[in-house]
């Protein structure tokens, strides 16, 4: 199990190592000079010679990447051009924000799969299932953050429709709000947190809930039907202990691959709904890096996230392994 | 030879035999598929108003004369859309066909030629299926620079390994069949082989993959002009124009939520229409 983990862990390495080259040579193509860019367009030419060579921007290409991969093994993903501060710092300020999003967005999408899979499972002739997720698979994120916002924010106030919290200025120790509510003895800030979360973690989970219901579906009608099930029924064991020791357990794998690749989805649909609800973390933060063409920012957060959907893909193995202790091969 | 045309001699079905194994659903998908293409090729020029001049007061919601009321400036939200459903489908196909090219013929030359090309190519193919397309695609485009070219690029980079390994697989399998080996005993071979023998039978596979496949371009296109890396400010595409107005959207809604609407209308038709053609060849 180990060995086979460790293989595997050496297989990720290498994606993050193409994605870190990808991230330096579009750094390198674009035509933008960050010297001059953090210097400020009225420094002198002798300022901007100084930064470049601060920054190694005088040193041939594959002693660039040298010096970008050394930088990035220590957690130095360069400096935003405009916050001014380490990109490693703004990623620590704004990154619980949007981690405690996606959370409750994969909490949520995985409760709805389960749903959807047991409607498409029970119902026989499903087809108004079957057409209510082709629609809801059909809706741009947008739109979906927009009705959801219009609708049960503006029109019936029952759900807040931007920010973390009511009250402003506040800093708990993780920054993760739901849990210093819980650390510091104030459930009221705990669940206004999660009252606040409520419409965008919905949003982000609709995509996440339509896929893996629908690979959750196939693999249990799969599961099902085979003869060890019928051997069980046939000892006489209870359907729930049926469903969830045997069913459900070899079943497990595919959706739990599909829940790991919809977090690689997760990015672009983050950066939308982070801005229709103002939530400030690392989404926000991106899309106003686009807008200031803040180039380092974005594509440092890009590799953050890329980091983050590397350590989920091995999570999601270590799961599946423990699931079905045949995959550990 | 004459054994392969004796073989290939099809029993004539009555004509859109194919038509009764698509559901009423899937027609309508097919058919409004068809109507959106219309549409993007020649609406703009039966379009009631110029889309990018002002022709009435600023946030006029919608009524008679302005079907979709006008935006901040009173330009008609209608002739935008119209406009805005060119510049997503067009690009939508383009990359679709594009991506369907690069990865047939580089999967498909892989499964013939086989050796360590074809594993090359499988190395390479998994590499890109485990990047997260998305992130990198959204970052290429920032960096080249926003606009409707590069976004084209960006997509068509991330999207063609899954066409290759396809065709690859599709090729592996066909190559095996009576009909392949009678025909590299009589002495056919390259690029003849590649085109009458092999392409034909991997077609379907990827056809159905590709139809299927519009919906989530036209999703992933929007998603990359809603974040402002589309065409430049008055051109009038879809997600940007919603992009644009998100904050206006407690006092006039359809600005953002129409052009929404549109992507999403976009999206179920061609999901639809890529089922109908699944059926549609299942049975062929």
């Amino acid at each position: 199990m180990l060995a086979y983990l460790a293989k595997r862990l050496g297989g990720l390495v290498l994606v993050l190592v193409v994605m870190s080259f990808i991230v330096f040579c579009l750094q390198a193509i674009i035509p933008a000079d960050p010297a001059r860019a953090l210097a400020g367009p009225s420094a002198p030419v002798e300022t901007i010679e100084r930064i470049r060579a601060e920054l190694g921007l005088d040193q041939p290409l594959l002693v660039q990447y040298g010096q970008f991969m050394s930088r990035l093994a220590q957690g130095d993903l360069g400096t935003s051009i405009r916050t001014r501060q380490p990109i490693a710092a703004d990623v620590l300020k704004y990154g619980p924000a949007s981690l405690e999003l996606i959370v409750f967005a994969m909490l949520l999408g995985t409760s709805f799969a389960f749903l959807l899979a047991f409607a498409q499972t029970t119902m026989t002739r499903s087809g108004g299932v079957r057409l209510g997720m082709l629609a809801a698979g059909s809706f741009p994120i947008f739109l979906t953050a927009l009705l959801l916002a219009y609708f049960l924010w503006f029109k019936l106030g029952w759900f807040p429709g931007s920010g973390r919290l009511d009250i402003r200025r506040f800093t708990g120790p993780t920054g993760f709000f739901v849990l210093d509510g819980l650390l510091l003895g104030r459930p009221d800030i705990a669940l206004n947190a999660i009252w606040h979360l409520f419409l965008p973690a919905l949003a982000l989970s609709v995509p996440i809930a339509i896929s893996v219901g629908r690979s959750l579906n196939s693999a249990l009608v799969d599961v099902m039907r085979q003869p060890y099930i019928r051997t069980a029924r046939g000892k006489g064991l209870s359907g729930g202990r049926i469903f969830f020791r045997h069913g459900l357990r070899n079943a497990a794998s595919a959706p739990l691959a599909m829940l790991g690749l919809q977090v690689g989805l997760l990015y672009g649909n983050l950066l939308i709904v982070e801005r229709i609800f103002s939530w400030p973390g690392l989404g926000l933060y991106t899309v106003q890096s686009f807008g200031s063409s803040d180039l380092p920012a974005v594509l440092g957060i890009a590799m953050v996230f890329g980091a983050f959907y590397i350590l989920v893909t091995m999570l999601v193995e270590v799961l599946q392994s423990v699931a079905d202790p045949r995959i550990a091969l | 030879m004459a054994l392969a045309t004796e073989l290939s001699a099809p029993t004539a079905p009555p004509a859109f035999a194919w038509l009764r194994r698509v559901g009423w659903l899937e027609r309508i998908g097919l058919a409004g598929v068809f109507v959106i293409t219309l549409v993007a090729i020649f609406g703009p020029f039966f379009v009631p108003y110029d889309p990018m001049l002002r022709v009435a007061a600023a946030y006029l919601p919608p009524d008679a004369a302005h079907w979709f009321g006008t935006d901040e400036i009173g330009r008609d939200l209608f002739s935008r859309v119209v406009l805005g459903v060119r510049y997503t489908w067009l690009p939508g196909l383009a990359v679709i066909g594009i991506a369907l090219l690069i990865g047939t013929v580089i999967g498909v030359f892989a499964g013939m030629v086989g050796g360590w090309v074809d594993a090359l190519l499988q190395r390479v193919v998994e590499l890109f299926l485990v990047l997260p397309s998305t992130l990198i695609a959204l970052a290429v485009v920032a960096a080249l620079g926003p606009g409707l070219i590069n976004t084209m690029i960006a997509i068509t980079i991330f999207w063609w390994p899954w066409y290759a390994r396809m065709a690859r697989d599709e090729v592996r399998r066909i190559r095996a069949r009576p009909h392949v080996e009678a025909a590299r005993i009589a002495g056919v071979k390259g690029s003849r082989l590649m085109l009458r023998y092999l392409l034909p039978g991997a077609v379907p596979a990827l056809a159905v993959a590709a139809t299927l496949d519009v919906a989530n371009i036209i999703l992933t296109l929007s998603v990359i002009s809603f974040l402002g890396l589309g065409l430049p400010a008055p051109a009038p595409e879809l997600g940007a124009m919603t992009s644009r107005s998100v904050d206006s959207l407690t006092v006039y809604w359809w600005l953002p939520i129409i052009p929404a609407l549109v992507i999403f209308v976009m999206s179920i038709l061609a999901n639809l229409a890529g089922d109908g053609i699944r059926s549609a060849l299942r049975g062929a």
